[in-house]
């Protein structure tokens, strides 16, 4: 019996021949894409930076201001680049680049913990035992992959070595950690000489030609292919060392974690890679929320408006999606201690370039910020509108092994007025 | 050929496979021999010839003990001539510890996906497995000790980390009990039947969460062990996202009946009842009862995944593929083979040991890795597609009928659980308000308990008050004028009233008490009374929900069975149309050659011919240009006669002339005889020169008549040169043509050679899948890291470090005293040493070239820093310095670079190099005379990260 909720579209009908072209030639090394996925979109040279803001930013203290309300708190809001938008005073080198991004403030997750908050944002979906979904970066570095590129796909700044956020998709698109220094193992022990390795490799060819003439499969070519990679790498491991950026952008950007960190995903998304995330930590202000986001959002306001700057002045940003996010925002009302709690009801993101429209500002909360009355969305909405807007149809799917499974939760979709 | 497209067998049984009776097996043939009966009597397309022996003892080194042999035991191996040798080397390492150690491994990454550490050490469950295979215990029991495990029992508490590493969570455990032991990935049916697969649906997916749904992890307190608490209570319900349809329904495996369950009233429900920090056991343990089930009646399904598991650990993919996919659309397609070993399988009483030795003996199995090329029939492939269609379309056409009584049988399964439903709410109301009578009972009888407690306590104040009263009115009699022994009396009488006063109303008080506990204890029982109504009266609707529902499950089945036939027959299309594509390449090909053949020819010909008319032309050239010199010469001759006879012509007429004058001067002076004889001598003259003149008239006649006729021939030749250059043009432009068309006809061939290969690639995965040739697998990381610490002789070293470890810690008895006992202890402890010194680099190899941690295992991945970590890695370089005794040391101290190659070629990939090796080998040590030892290591490196070594073939 068919489940006839999905068996009416075209989509379905389609995934389905597909799934069973593979099933009935039983080859299906699991990784090809769906047709959609490859004809003809143009997502080629795409790519996504996410910048976390880690503990729950507060929406009211940066893109969703109330002042002079019971639950604003002491800040202003400060007009933007575009007429009629207005964010935190605590945002004032950002407010100059609002011409490029936008806002979307009616976020409702329904959530308020972090580790639930971090994985709904991260993987569009509310987790559910049992399952287990790819993070963002890997769907994006599968999705965008840059197949003669010897890169890893997904980055996180900092980070360590690889992790294993990429679930089915494979560890080839796990995130990879990039902390200024080139990955392990990327420098020629001194007792092999440059001439000798190169010997060694090309004596490893042969071997592999030799053997490879005799029964040669998709794995095989994954495997020396990777030996090739490998080499690049070395030839280019100095797209990790961050001492290569001019003295005057280390300056600009600033000495501390957070401008290096922007600086790095700067160099990283310069070298072409699909998806780089930037943490930037100490959000969950539940004392002093004030003193605190004045503080936080300071060190946040300068790389990143220097990044969304370089970015648009080198013509990146038109083809790169820019998020801000975090797990949750905070509550309006302010407690005892001048903090504000963990909130999911009602708060912002902001996002910018790639497919998305600029200075626009989708839905709305109320005067006081305490509940979304226009447009409410969440987090699956907008995993499906990341992926938009770098030229993915975000409801086809993956053929893994024969399982079709989606990019994003069907049961949501994109904010389409937001893409171009 | 194809024995499986036969007449259908229509809804015999309930269950797709009928094991007993489909097929007798063959007395006294081994089930190895029979598999490959089975094999080659459905065989379509090429199969492979047996491996060569080093392939073999390759192969069956990696699968069952989990590394490549040592030089050493190749060379033993190549030394045995017996003709059962390969038998005898399987049996050797199917009884050795490595084989229980691998198996360990193997049924660990199965098991737990590379789960662990959190509740169970992963160790622990890995020795747990290995003690298992150690003592080859069945693969029932097996799964029976880890399906029943609750963490409680000491000796056994391993088998639990199946449960206690998925943290007890309902659903995970759900999908993997599904995926592990059934071979069915049920994830999809958790929110909705399965989109895609016809055959996975809600129930499936909740009649096995109804046996987890009640468990769940307990560990109240951090540092003491996790254990499995239980609870009596919680249904699986569920309602799918898509059509909104929802269902109860009770524990079920998969293709099993549901179970039937008595309802247990609230006071029998619990062995240990739940309670704060209290480990909550029920009477009956739904956990339990899965196990229960397994053991007592394993299904189908249960037999053919481990059958299907093992065969896909030996051969590298499974007869269904991915293993964890069995469903109609993804048929087996060797069926008969995986019914054969389930239902033998079943016979040996779950022998895991047995059916991988019977596997390693199939002729499938010894297989070489390179399918020959082959010369197809498309005319019988045709048939037998035909054949096979009208197979398909039939099976479909049923079931798609079977489908819509599927369809009635799910309406009329909805209506019961209708019906049913007022009486289950019914029952549910009776139970609770039984529960809550039973309060109001308890409460009762605690209230007359305190209520007695406080009664005693009173009674014995009253008896020491009246005590006191008595004494104290002898005192205040014996001594009349103590007015404070007066007062003190008068206060004891007034508590002694006091006390009498309380004891009488809190003895009224427990009266009423008491009656409102007999009256609650009525209540409670009638209560009771009432649920056994209720319960009693839901039975006969809950039967008909589960008649219904089993009225479902077996149209299903059935509907199952018949789409499974469908697609095997449509499989079997599939490679017969790629096998006619291939037959059809063969004759593209061979067609396009004999084009290429003939257009050689012509082209050929057109060379010969235009070679021959140019001779032709230069001869004809030639003629002309003779022709055109003898014209000239004669034209020549010609006009030097017309010039001979103009000037005779001229003389005539001028002596004509003279004469007329001679005439005239006689007339003038007649008879002058010197006039008249000058007369008559002109006369004389012009008689001599008038011939002349005729005479040289006819020579220019006759000059020009050779004139003419010479000229007449220069036009012709003339002519015959034009039409030889003609010719000769459409020669060359045919020519032209000609090498064009060979061009296009080239280009073609190589099309159709690139068409052929793809096709053939087709072909070979096809013929992997039906086990006609080996397949190219890559090797587990421990397989890999294992491998290359025994290639480099790294391994050696370890052992020799290990065995010096512990003889120092515990030496060999100079004397004779050293018994087998210490002889044992010694093993194990130098074991034990190695294994320690091994971890470090396995666990590194895991992390680096392993699947994440509940992913399944299988899928092969390749990133730059595993290729960083061999290029660069301190593992390997180590490894191959010289030193030690290993590798790179005896190759170094190897002279003939012959010995060289083919030591490390047996040392590094099991076999011995070929003439093209050596010479490689040679030059690259020949261009670094200084540095052997560093060629050395670099040519061991280059072997051991090649894909030969990677991959399993």
């Amino acid at each position: 019996m068919k489940s006839f909720a999905m068996c009416g579209s075209v989509e379905h009908q389609m995934a389905r021949r597909g799934f069973l072209g593979i099933m009935g030639g039983a080859i299906g090394l699991g990784a090809t894409l769906p047709q959609s996925l490859t004809a003809g979109l143009s997502q080629q040279n795409k790519q996504m930076l996410v910048v976390f803001l880690s503990g729950g930013v507060s929406q009211l203290e940066s893109w969703d201001p109330k002042p002079m309300t019971n639950t604003g708190g002491p800040f202003r809001a400060i007009p933007t680049a575009v007429p009629g938008i207005h964010i935190s005073e605590l945002l004032p080198k950002t407010a100059q680049h609002m011409d490029k991004l936008s806002l979307i403030r009616s976020i409702n997750t329904r959530n308020g913990d972090h580790g639930k908050g971090s994985y709904q944002m991260q993987y569009g979906r509310n987790q559910m035992p049992g399952l287990e979904f790819p993070h963002l970066g890997a769907v994006t570095a599968r999705s965008l992959e840059r197949s003669n590129s010897p890169l890893p796909g997904n980055i996180r700044i900092p980070g360590g070595g690889r992790s294993r956020d990429a679930a089915y998709l494979g560890p080839r698109f796990a995130s990879v950690g990039a902390d200024g220094k080139p990955p392990a193992n990327s420098t020629r022990h001194e007792s092999l000489l440059s001439e000798a390795d190169q010997m060694r490799h090309a004596f490893q060819r042969r071997a592999n030609e030799r053997f490879l003439s005799m029964r040669r499969t998709a794995e095989t070519d994954l495997y020396t292919q990777s030996y090739e990679q490998a080499m690049q790498l070395m030839d280019r491991r100095e797209v990790f060392d961050l001492t290569k950026e001019p003295e005057a952008d280390h300056v600009r950007y600033g000495n501390h974690d957070f401008g290096q960190h922007c600086l790095m995903a700067r160099r990283m998304l310069e070298n072409d890679v699909p998806y780089v995330q930037v943490s930037h930590t100490n959000y969950d202000t539940h004392n002093e929320n004030f003193n605190f986001h004045l503080e936080q959002l300071a060190e946040f306001d300068t790389p990143f408006s220097c990044l969304i700057n370089d970015l648009h002045e080198r013509g990146q940003l038109s083809s790169t999606l820019v998020v801000v996010m975090s797990e949750f925002g905070r509550t309006p009302k302010i407690n005892v201690r001048y903090g504000r709690d963990h909130w999911g009801t009602a708060w912002s993101i902001c996002l910018g370039g790639a497919g998305i429209q600029p200075g626009a500002v989708i839905g709305k909360t109320n005067d006081n910020g305490t509940q979304v009355i226009d447009r409410e969305v969440n987090h699956g909405d907008l995993f499906h509108t990341y992926l938009s807007a770098v030229g993915l149809d975000s409801s086809s799917s993956f053929n893994i092994n024969g399982r079709e499974l989606p990019l994003a939760d069907p049961a949501h979709s994109p904010i389409h007025e937001l893409i171009r | 050929m194809m024995s499986r497209v036969v007449p259908l067998l229509l809804f015999v049984c309930s269950l797709p496979i009928s094991p007993v009776d489909a097929q007798e097996s063959v007395e006294n043939t081994p089930l190895h021999k029979q598999v490959d009966d089975l094999i080659s009597q459905n065989q379509i397309g090429p199969i492979a010839d047996q491996s060569d022996d080093f392939t073999f003892i390759r192969r069956v080194y990696l699968d069952l003990i989990g590394r490549i042999p040592n030089r050493t035991e190749v060379e033993a191996f190549l030394a045995d001539s017996k003709p059962d040798r390969r038998t005898a080397l399987v049996d050797r390492l199917l009884s050795s510890d490595e084989y229980s150690r691998h198996m360990a491994i193997v049924f660990d990454v199965m098991l737990m996906e590379r789960r662990g550490g959190k509740h169970v050490k992963s160790e622990e469950f890995r020795s747990y497995l290995e003690s298992a295979f150690r003592e080859n215990r069945s693969y029932l029991e097996i799964v029976r000790e880890i399906l029943s495990a609750d963490g409680t029992n000491e000796q056994n508490r391993s088998a639990s980390a199946f449960f206690l590493e998925r943290d007890v969570e309902p659903h995970l455990l759900t999908r993997d009990v599904g995926r592990v032991f059934y071979g069915v990935d049920l994830q999809c049916a958790q929110c909705h039947n399965h989109p895609l697969i016809d055959d996975y649906h809600q129930e499936d997916y909740y009649g096995l969460q109804a046996f987890f749904v009640r468990s769940n992890l307990f560990q109240p307190d951090k540092k003491k062990p996790a254990l499995i608490a239980e609870q009596a209570t919680g249904e699986a319900s569920f309602k799918s996202v898509f059509t909104e349809r929802e269902g109860v329904i009770g524990p079920r495996a998969p293709q099993a009946d549901e179970l039937v369950e008595v309802t247990l009233k609230p006071a029998e429900q619990y062995a240990v009842a739940p309670a704060k920090n209290v480990r909550s056991v029920p009477a009956i343990s739904r956990r339990e009862q899965l196990a229960k089930i397994v053991l007592e009646s394993p299904a189908p399904a249960f037999n053919r995944n481990i059958v299907n598991r093992l065969w896909a650990h030996l051969f590298g993919r499974g007869i269904v593929h991915p293993v964890d996919l069995h469903h109609s659309d993804n048929p087996p397609l060797q069926p008969e083979v995986l019914d054969l070993l389930s239902r033998e399988f079943v016979s040996a009483n779950y022998d895991i040991k047995w059916l991988l030795r019977e596997l390693v003996l199939t002729e499938a199995y010894q297989r070489s890795f390179r399918l020959p090329e082959m010369q197809p029939s498309i005319e019988n492939a045709k048939q037998q597609i035909n054949a096979a269609k009208a197979t398909a379309n039939k099976a479909s056409e049923q079931a798609a009928q079977a489908d819509s009584r599927v369809q009635t049988a799910l309406e009329e399964l909805d209506k019961a659980v209708a019906v049913a439903k007022p009486f289950s709410d019914a029952e549910a109301a009776a139970l609770k308000q039984v529960v809550e009578a039973q309060k109001v009972r308890d409460a009762a009888e605690s209230k007359v308990k305190t209520r007695q407690q406080d009664i005693e306590n009173r009674q014995i104040k009253y008896a020491v008050l009246l005590k006191s009263q008595e004494s104290t009115i002898a005192a205040v009699e014996s001594l009349k004028d103590d007015k404070e022994l007066a007062a003190a009396l008068e206060i004891i009488q007034k508590r002694v009233t006091e006390h009498s006063v309380e004891l009488q109303k809190q003895q009224e008080a427990i009266k009423g008490e008491s009656q409102t506990l007999v009256d609650s204890e009525n209540i409670l029982k009638e209560k009771t009374a009432a649920a056994d109504a209720a319960i009693s009266s839901r039975i006969p609707y809950e039967n008909q929900v589960r008649a219904k529902r089993d009225e479902l499950f077996s149209m299903r089945e059935q509907a199952k069975s018949l789409r499974h036939q469908a697609n095997q027959a449509l499989s079997d299309v599939q490679f017969l149309e790629i096998i006619i594509a291939y037959g059809e390449s063969l004759q593209q090909i061979a067609m396009l050659k004999q084009v290429i053949v003939n257009g050689e020819q012509d082209l050929a010909t057109n060379v010969a011919t235009i070679t021959k008319v140019q001779q032709n032309l230069a001869e004809l050239e030639t003629q002309k240009k003779q022709a055109m010199t003898a014209v000239g010469s004669q034209q020549k001759v010609f006009d030097e006669a017309s010039k001979e006879m103009v000037a005779i012509q001229k003389l005539h007429s001028t002596l004509a002339e003279s004469i007329t004058k001679a005439k005239e001067t006689s007339l003038a002076i007649p008879d002058d005889p010197k006039v008249k004889e000058a007369v008559e001598l002109l006369s004389q003259s012009l008689g001599r020169i008038s011939a002349d003149v005729t005479k040289s008239q006819i020579n220019v006649k006759e000059q020009k008549t050779k004139l003419d006729l010479l000229q007449a021939t220069l036009v012709e030749s003339t002519k015959q040169v034009e039409q030889a250059k003609q010719s000769l043009a459409t020669l060359q432009e045919q020519g032209k043509q000609l090498t064009q068309k060979q061009v296009a006809n080239q280009e073609s061939l190589l099309k159709a050679h690139s068409a052929h290969d793809t096709i053939w690639g087709e072909i070979v995965d096809a013929a992997t899948a039906r086990a006609h040739v080996a397949s190219l697998d890559s090797l587990s990381p421990e397989q890999f890291a294992m491998s290359m610490l025994i290639a480099s002789g790294q391994y050696k070293r370890l052992q020799s470090s290990a065995i010096a470890k512990v003889d120092k810690e515990m030496p060999v008895k100079e004397d004779s005293s050293q018994t087998a006992k210490d002889q044992e202890a010694r093993q194990t402890a130098i074991n034990a040493a190695l294994k320690t010194s091994l971890q470090g680099t396995i666990d590194k190899f895991v992390t680096l070239y392993g699947a994440a941690a509940g992913q399944p295992q299988w899928d092969f991945f390749a990133t730059p820093d595993q290729s960083l970590f061999a290029a660069n890695g301190n593992e390997l370089r180590t490894w191959l310095i010289p030193g030690g005794g290993n590798l790179a040391e005896h190759l170094i101290a190897t002279e003939s670079i012959d010995e060289l190659t083919r030591e490390m070629y047996l040392s590094v990939l099991t076999r011995i190099p070929t003439n093209d090796e050596i010479a490689d080998v040679r030059s690259y040590i020949e261009t670094r005379p200084d540095a052997k030892a560093q060629a050395v290591q670099e040519l061991c490196w280059g072997l051991m990260t090649s894909a030969e070594f990677r991959f399993q073939h």
